[in-house]
């Protein structure tokens, strides 16, 4: 398996041609002039960042990789999280406890956003007014008004917004977008994706006081749990294979094992409805982890499975040369059989179970080329509304999701939502 | 292995066929375990992962599965090279950016850097060594179909994997030894040769295929590891063996060079021969051995 440092070159020449096949295309970064960049000879790039939790220091791991780019200023209101924000710069970065702060300073060409899910709307759109691209981390924001509103922001200031969906920088993902896109699979009649953890979801909380700030996505007020924090993903990919938004939601969901003080759901299990008929299935649960996580696509042709990275025939013909040696045996023929030969055509046998969807395996999900597209976005000052309008329509049909649940009824998605 | 494996048993009950083909599948998934390229989980795979960085422990099968792999690539001469990897990963790369690259992978990959230590753990000794299983797996797990079935007493059998390894154990019921066809690409009709097997197997490597309308497509997966260039132009070669991996092996070497053996290759019992094309898409046969 290759690292992405070791094989970036490859990997985005590679991904370069998937998504020219595709109608990103040029809506995506320039992954070829990406390429071309080696030890940060392209115009560099100062980003913030805002929240250096876990997330934070997940994705500055990532931009620590890439040539030309470097963090100059972390903010976060909780001082471990900062000290540890910082150290990852080398020291080298500012640091800010109010993001606002941050937000004046004058040598930054954007800012990333890793806070919890109820501080994305307001942050972003700060940051937008100010004049600064946005890398926010999924999902998009906490209801459909914060969506709308900082769609609506984006476009009037023409800065870059793009939302934390890496699976749209996975080169496997985009290999299998760009097979569904040719048909390979048939119409999408079915998309069943699951998410199975098996533990509480808490972080170590130091002192009581801090229990909400810590564990913020274990409340109402600051989290749309599961739903948002995993299921905006899956949704998001769902979405874009099936070039549309779900027009109907319904589903249950609870706290059936973690009774621990927790307000959001443990388990949720939903059903999504598109215009053609043809559905999402989606459950997470976070007290066994037996599946774990996966997508399943399938239609009338054959299934793909993106987080393994395979793909199953529904119909694989059969080898040619063991049919006619059979029928040869049954009618007592001892003719010459054409099997000795290499398959010229791409071997069916690949078909038939488990052809792999990417020949190169790596490390990364994505995240690594999603941080460097972000960065040739800002150089190309190439905003994409189509990975916005994706994060844009995920993150309303999982807060969706859980409105259905709540009200225990079929939610319909609201028309002022529709973009 | 994301290849198709059919199995023709001669005078077996059903019964017996189907937990044949149950334990054939168990070996694969063994095997896979072991030797897969792409399972980030294979013994392989950290292998590859491990091995530069630190000596690194391999199991028996894996430790022989080296060393068989290195004694082919000195009667080889090189030729066959299964630490180069990386030179595949290359070819789906813009040709005009691949010299580049191919230099610098050329000086740091390769069998030759791979150590055995007498202690029977592996060190990689370049950055870019990493073993690869494309050029013999196949060959390997048909030698352990062949010692399964042989074990089961099945004595009349034919096995084809990916229909470009065959090992046909036995006869054609209506017949003395299993008769298969390498025949032309382009019409894949006309016989180019027809191999009489008994007891052997037959492997067959070829530099590209056919697509539907009718015109050559090099592969770009069979790369002289000596200079780092594929091989383009329409040609198969098919190598007979009573040992699966050895034709294997043997069918992609001699592709790359029809004159790779060393002298001290035993020959006897063995057949060689390539298919070659010509621009208006007609064929030779040369017998190599």
């Amino acid at each position: 398996m290759m690292t992405y440092k070791q094989s970036r070159r490859i990997f985005l020449q590679k991904t370069a041609l998937i998504t020219g096949g595709l109608f990103l295309g040029s809506h995506f970064p320039d992954l070829r002039a990406m390429a071309e960049q080696q030890g940060g000879s392209g115009q560099s790039v100062n980003l913030g960042l805002i929240g250096s939790g876990s997330r934070g220091q997940y994705l500055m791991d990532h931009i620590n990789l890439i040539p030309g780019v470097e963090v100059v200023a972390v903010c976060d209101n909780y001082q471990p999280n900062l000290e540890q924000g910082i150290q990852m710069t080398g020291g080298k970065a500012e640091a800010f406890t109010d993001y606002r702060k941050l937000l004046e300073k004058k040598n930054i060409d954007g800012v990333i956003i890793a806070t919890p899910l109820h501080l994305h709307s307001v942050m972003s759109i700060d940051a937008l007014k100010a004049g600064l691209n946005v890398f926010c981390e999924k999902a998009m924001a906490k209801t459909p008004h914060e969506c709308l509103e900082m769609y609506r922001v984006q476009h009037e200031t023409g800065k870059i917004l793009l939302i934390g969906h890496q699976r749209m920088f996975n080169p496997r993902y985009l290999k299998a977008f760009e097979m569904i896109n040719r048909g390979q699979l048939g119409d999408i009649k079915q998309i069943r994706a699951y998410w199975h953890r098996n533990n509480d979801w808490r972080r170590a909380v130091p002192d009581p006081g801090l229990e909400r700030n810590i564990n913020w996505r274990l409340y109402w007020d600051y989290s749309e749990g599961l739903m948002t924090e995993l299921g905006s993903h899956q949704i998001q990919v769902a979405n874009f294979i099936k070039k549309d938004f779900p027009r109907r939601v319904a589903g249950t969901g609870s706290i059936n094992y973690w009774h621990d003080g927790r307000e959001v759901f443990d388990n949720v299990n939903m059903v999504y409805e598109y215009p053609d008929g043809s559905t999402l299935i989606y459950d997470s649960m976070i007290s066994n982890a037996h599946y774990g996580y996966e997508e399943q696509i399938m239609g009338p042709k054959g299934t793909m499975e993106l987080e393994v990275g395979k793909m199953y025939s529904e119909n694989p013909p059969p080898a040619p040369g063991i049919l006619q040696l059979l029928n040869n045996i049954e009618h007592k023929i001892f003719d010459p059989l054409p099997l000795g030969g290499k398959s010229w055509i791409p071997e069916t046998a690949k078909e038939m179970k488990g052809e792999y969807i990417y020949e190169v395996d790596l490390e990364d999900d994505g995240t690594a080329l999603e941080m460097e597209g972000f960065a040739q976005m800002i150089r190309e000052n190439r905003h994409s509304d189509i990975l916005l309008r994706e994060a844009y329509y995920a993150a309303i049909a999982a807060v969706l999701g859980n409105e259905a649940i709540k009200r225990g009824e079929i939610i319909s998605f609201p028309e002022e939502y529709i973009i | 292995m994301g290849t198709r494996l059919d199995a023709v048993f001669i005078n077996v009950q059903s019964e017996k066929a189907d937990i044949l083909a149950s334990q054939i599948n168990k070996e694969l998934d063994k095997l896979e375990k072991i030797l897969s390229f792409y399972r980030p989980d294979s013994e392989l795979s950290i292998l590859n992962r491990n091995a530069y960085i630190k000596d690194f422990k391999v199991s028996t099968y894996l430790l022989e599965t080296i060393n068989l792999c290195i004694d082919y690539y000195k009667l080889t001469n090189g030729v066959f090279d299964a630490g180069r990897a990386k030179l595949t990963g290359i070819k789906y790369l813009d040709r005009r950016e691949a010299s580049v690259d191919t230099s610098s992978v050329l000086n740091s990959s390769g069998i030759e850097l791979v150590e055995i230590k007498p202690d029977n753990t592996i060190r990689y000794h370049g950055k870019d060594v990493q073993l690869d299983p494309g050029g013999f797996g196949k060959g390997l797990a048909m030698r352990r179909v062949k010692e399964l079935l042989m074990a089961e007493g099945i004595d009349n059998a034919l096995v084809s994997f990916g229909e470009s390894s065959i090992l046909a154990l036995g006869a054609h019921p209506h017949g003395d030894h299993w008769p298969i066809a390498v025949t032309d690409i382009f019409t894949r009709q006309t016989v180019a040769r027809l191999a009489r097997l008994s007891n052997r197997s037959i492997s067959t490597s070829g530099t590209g295929f056919v697509d539907e309308s009718g015109i050559f497509r090099p592969s770009q997966n069979i790369i002289d590891p000596r200079t780092g260039n594929p091989l383009v132009t329409p040609l198969t070669v098919s190598v007979i063996s009573d040992d699966p991996f050895e034709a294997e092996v043997l069918s992609t070497s001699l592709l790359i060079d029809n004159n790779c053996l060393s002298p001290e290759f035993e020959k006897s019992g063995k057949e060689a021969f390539a298919v070659i094309y010509d621009i208006r898409k007609n064929f030779v046969v040369k017998e190599i051995f």
